[in-house]
């Protein structure tokens, strides 16, 4: 059985708690859940550790969204990681953009806890 | 002419706070006396026009929020702790929803991220008297945004 790691970006503590608690609450078989404050932080992350999904928010400092998914698409890490936006981008050229890059779903804020259990299903059902 | 922009951003944020924080809005007539602990958050963008929203509201208001957000009670450390952050992060929903209400989904907006910082009744009382600021009563907290266009 896959071990499901996952990456929550977002530079809001509240944003990335509110995250890890609805996974819990929709019982994502997660192994582990680790946290990044902006994309810089993921990049880091996503280079030491064996992660298989990745939560994103768009607007964050140092590396935002769209440099951290360009800098994956770039270094051919989205064929091994999952990526779904999790922001108040409203941008469909935006986002249609990021999906041509490789990013799987995206999840406009606020959501509710059965959105991102719908997104998680899908993302996983797509990598297993 | 300069565009209103009072009732979007009150249908906004009242959507926001009630989605994202479980918190119920009513308009506020009156802005009355400033409340203790005020807090003013801002973040600017740009997009076909350069712009800043601004959010100020009683640090009661922003534990309020975080406790609602995290599930916990407003007495709880991390409450506390992430009270700031919460009110940050309503003002960037509410941001972005209302960027994409005013430019549309085909226009590419960039945001900076939230600042917050204390203020002082005076500011308190200068946002309310805006002719441009919106007046919320949120959980019967006192909440003021006000949106600023560059070149009216």
């Amino acid at each position: 059985m896959m071990a499901w790691n996952v990456l929550v970006a977002d530079d809001s503590a509240t944003v990335r708690a509110v995250l890890v608690k609805t996974f819990q609450m929709v019982q994502a078989p997660f192994e582990r859940v680790l946290q990044a404050a902006n994309g810089r932080e993921a990049l880091e992350l996503i280079e030491r550790e064996p992660i298989n999904l990745l939560f994103t928010d768009i607007n964050m400092p140092e590396m935002d969204g769209v440099e951290l998914i360009e800098t994956m698409a770039a270094r051919g890490l989205l064929e091994r990681i999952a990526v779904a936006i999790v922001s108040t981008e409203g941008s469909a050229t935006r986002i249609e953009r990021l999906r041509e890059l490789g990013v799987r779903a995206y999840l406009r804020k606020p959501f509710s806890p059965e959105h991102l259990g719908q997104v998680l299903g899908q993302m996983m059902g797509e990598k297993s | 002419m300069m565009t209103d922009h009072r009732a979007q951003l009150v249908r906004i944020a009242s959507t926001v706070f009630e989605e994202q924080a479980f918190m119920f809005s009513d308009e506020l007539v009156q802005p009355g006396e400033a409340p203790a602990g005020l807090l003013e958050t801002t973040m600017s963008f740009a997009g076909p026009r350069r712009g800043r929203l601004m959010m100020a509201a009683p640090h009661a208001l922003a534990l309020l929020a975080a406790a609602n957000m995290l599930g916990l009670e407003p007495e709880e450390e991390p409450a506390r702790e992430q009270a700031v952050d919460a009110l940050m992060e309503l003002l960037n929903v509410i941001c972005g929803h209302l960027a994409t209400e005013i430019f549309g989904t085909e226009a590419v907006v960039r945001m900076t991220v939230p600042a917050a910082q204390a203020i002082e009744p005076g500011r308190w009382g200068e946002l309310a008297g805006g002719s441009a600021t919106a007046r919320l009563l949120v959980d019967e907290q006192p909440v003021l945004l006000a949106l600023e266009l560059d070149g009216g």
